[in-house]
């Protein structure tokens, strides 16, 4: 059995093909239940966002595997399946657990360190568990992808400091005001940007967020939009002195927000923190407004290179990630070989169970009592458990070492055992003893 | 030697906490965040217990500048973890911590070893209440200097556009400033409390007492004067941010030079022993 991983994303496929592919939140269940009912995949979940689609699947025959999901997006999309197959990537075992792990901590995402693809990683998983597709290995490999994820977030800076110029912009703010309850934002013109970071204001709860454009049809308009309340020009510019955080992107040619203008509203505010954010090309605040006590001005080529740091910095952090990876491939992989010695365990179990059973028929216990008999039972029972022990134990340990097969094959020489591939069954009983 | 076991192992178990801060603030892992908060409230702990040895041995709680170092540290620890357990922020301790061992090493550096607990000689409910308000004072004036100093090292790095270090660790400037804020207002309010308190007592009990040759009162003249100064600024002047915490700091190293060191290099009634 091999644990395989088949997918295509952003490096691999154009967006049109990710579209085909794509699996919507509610068409999951069919194509989970339409992977399992292959005959040669045992397990297996998917993984479907915006930038990549993957089939999780333990398989013992690698390429049946490869084209029945060629066949399923296929039919799908309504792709060509041999246009298809040369987006695709297909990486097996310790390969496709590294991936996974990958994905999980932001690595392989467009900008990377995203925190939203461990939560998509997270739902693949309990979506394949409450399905049924997803067994002993699939639950075990998502579960540890989930943990990844947590130890990148928490023992790295990989997701740390904002990487787009509007979510830069709040970050700033917060570490200014701390909590943005209670403040109030003004937005000067209504461009693009100013959207975007007015929205992501009042996603952080601003108390009042009010918009103002030179042509009010336009400010009601994005009002709308981002939830907030248009007043014309001259309002806005005159109740500057009330607002905590502004935002300025207009298309004009001469500075919107002058040094005396914004000093006088310093002072009606009794020098209480301001933040200026000009994401304007040209300028629409003064530079020299920056130099006023208590106010704080970014524009737009200073929020960039805080994104260029924190992308850097996300970069650099990205090493240490990959670290935590290889750890945790590592546990993942030593587990994996474990299942390998599970079969010749249950062989060994059995080829000594049966030896008990006849040994114990052979015995003349009916002239003994029934709790004689029991006993005696027991007792066999409890010498055979103390005797596999050790030799049980070692398997274990050496499976998880990779030389599982060496002492295996030992085993099945010295015992003369039957051992087959695992099943669900026989780890259950293995655990279970 | 309950005595010496408890000061060493107290001052243990916060140079173990400092460290623990230090290495969270630094880099952010749980097992530097279980040592700065265990190592805290493991040595408070134990200092509660040292603290309630010396009262029982000397019989009352000896308000000397053999033991009071040690009882403002356990109020400035008492403060801190309220502060930690209601922000859930750790980074004030990088600051905070290494004061308190300091505080705490002053004492041990008296005590260890000698067993002899002084008492002051002074009594009187209006000496005990100077004492006591210094004591809240001086805890109130170190946590508003350390808010004051993370306000100012945050602030530089956003007014340079450089947001790296102290960006990503410190709470915002807000949160600092209004720990500044708070810890300056009380401690004002202590510190004038306990010079009426101080002033009230001495006149009553020191008759050859001239408050004028006192070597004290020059600093704690000019620290009231400071935070008086920065206390009408921040509520009526819009004092708020950096000017207020230049004036936390300065404020802070006159009271340090008005009462430890004044006090312990002078001879005085602030050289507090029998």
């Amino acid at each position: 059995m091999s644990l395989v991983v088949i997918g295509l994303s952003y490096r691999t496929a154009p967006v049109e093909i990710r579209d085909g592919v794509a699996v919507l939140p509610q068409a999951l269940d069919a194509v989970l239940q339409y992977f399992s009912s292959v005959p040669e995949i045992v397990e297996c979940a998917v993984l479907s966002t915006c930038n990549r689609s993957e089939v999780y699947c333990i398989t013992a025959d690698i390429h049946a595997a490869l084209a029945a999901v060629i066949a399923g997006w296929s039919e799908q999309s309504g792709l060509d399946a041999d246009a298809l197959g040369q987006h695709l990537f297909v990486y097996r075992d310790t390969e496709a657990a590294r991936h996974l792990f990958g994905v999980a901590c932001g690595l392989d995402s467009m900008v990377m360190g995203e925190p939203q693809i461990a939560g998509q990683v997270k739902d693949a998983g309990a979506a394949a568990l409450s399905m049924g597709t997803s067994k002993t290995v699939l639950n075990r490999l998502f579960r540890a992808a989930t943990e990844v994820s947590k130890r990148a977030r928490t023992e790295t800076e990989i997701a740390t400091g904002a990487v787009s110029v509007s979510f830069a912009a709040v970050e700033l703010a917060k570490k200014i005001f701390g909590n943005l309850e209670g403040h109030t934002a003004l937005v000067l013109g209504a461009g693009e940007m100013s959207e975007l970071t007015a929205r992501h204001l009042a996603d952080n709860g601003v108390k009042s967020l009010q918009v103002t454009s030179r042509t009010f049809a336009r400010a009601q308009d994005l009002a709308g939009r981002v939830g907030g309340r248009a007043i014309s020009w001259d309002d806005g510019i005159g109740n500057l002195h009330n607002a905590d955080v502004v935002i300025s992107s207009t298309s004009a040619e001469t500075y919107v927000l002058e040094r005396p203008h914004v000093a006088a509203a310093m002072q009606k505010r009794n020098n209480r923190s301001m933040f200026l954010i000009d994401i304007a090309m040209p300028r629409d605040i003064d530079p020299a407004v920056g130099e006023l006590y208590n106010v704080f001005l970014y524009d737009l080529d200073d929020l960039e290179s805080v994104v260029g740091a924190n992308l850097e910095k996300r970069k650099i952090e990205a090493d240490k990630v990959s670290t935590i990876i290889e750890e945790e491939v590592e546990n993942f992989s030593a587990w994996i070989n474990s299942l390998a010695v599970v079969p010749a365990i249950v062989a060994l179990r059995g080829h000594f169970q049966s030896f008990m059973d006849s040994e114990l028929a052979q015995a003349k216990l009916s002239e003994f009592s029934e709790d004689q008999r029991a006993q005696v039972t027991n007792l066999m029972r409890r010498f055979m458990n103390k005797v596999l022990h050790k030799p049980v134990t070692r398997l274990r340990e050496a499976g998880e070492e990779e030389d599982g097969g060496t002492y295996v094959a030992a085993l099945s020489y010295l015992f003369d055992l039957v051992v087959e591939e695992y099943h669900e069954k026989e780890i259950k009983e293995v655990r279970g003893s | 030697m309950i005595l010496d076991i408890l000061l060493i192992a107290t001052g243990g178990a916060y140079i173990a906490s400092a460290l623990g801060y230090a290495l969270h603030f630094h880099q952010p892992r749980a097992y530097w965040r279980v040592l700065s908060t265990w190592g805290i409230w493991g040595a408070w702990c134990m200092h509660t217990v040292l603290l309630a040895v010396i009262t029982i041995s000397a019989g009352e709680v000896p308000l000397t500048s053999q033991v009071l170092p040690s009882l403002c540290a356990w109020l400035v620890v008492v403060v801190y973890i309220y502060l930690e357990v209601s922000t859930r922020d750790r980074s004030l301790g990088v600051l905070i911590v290494p004061i308190v061992v300091v505080l705490h090493v002053l004492t041990l550096t008296k005590l260890l070893g000698t067993g002899d607990i002084q008492v002051t000689g002074y009594s009187g409910g209006w000496f005990e209440l100077h004492v006591l308000a210094y004591g809240l004072a001086y805890t109130a004036f170190a946590i508003s200097c350390v808010g004051g100093v993370m306000y100012l090292m945050l602030l530089s790095e956003i007014q340079a556009k450089h947001l790296g270090f102290f960006y990503s660790r410190l709470p915002s400037l807000e949160v600092l400033n209004q720990i500044n804020n708070r810890a300056a207002t009380f401690g004002f309010v202590f510190l004038t409390g306990g010079t009426i308190a101080s002033s009230v007592w001495a006149f009553q009990h020191l008759s050859q007492f001239s408050i004028w040759r006192e070597p004290v009162f020059l600093p704690v003249l000019i620290a009231w004067v400071i935070y008086a100064g920065n206390v009408v600024a921040r509520w009526c002047g819009g004092w708020q941010g950096k000017r207020a915490a230049f004036l936390s700091i300065m404020g802070f190293v006159l009271v340090i030079l008005a009462f430890p060191v004044m006090g312990i290099l002078f001879s005085g009634p602030h050289n507090l022993g029998p």
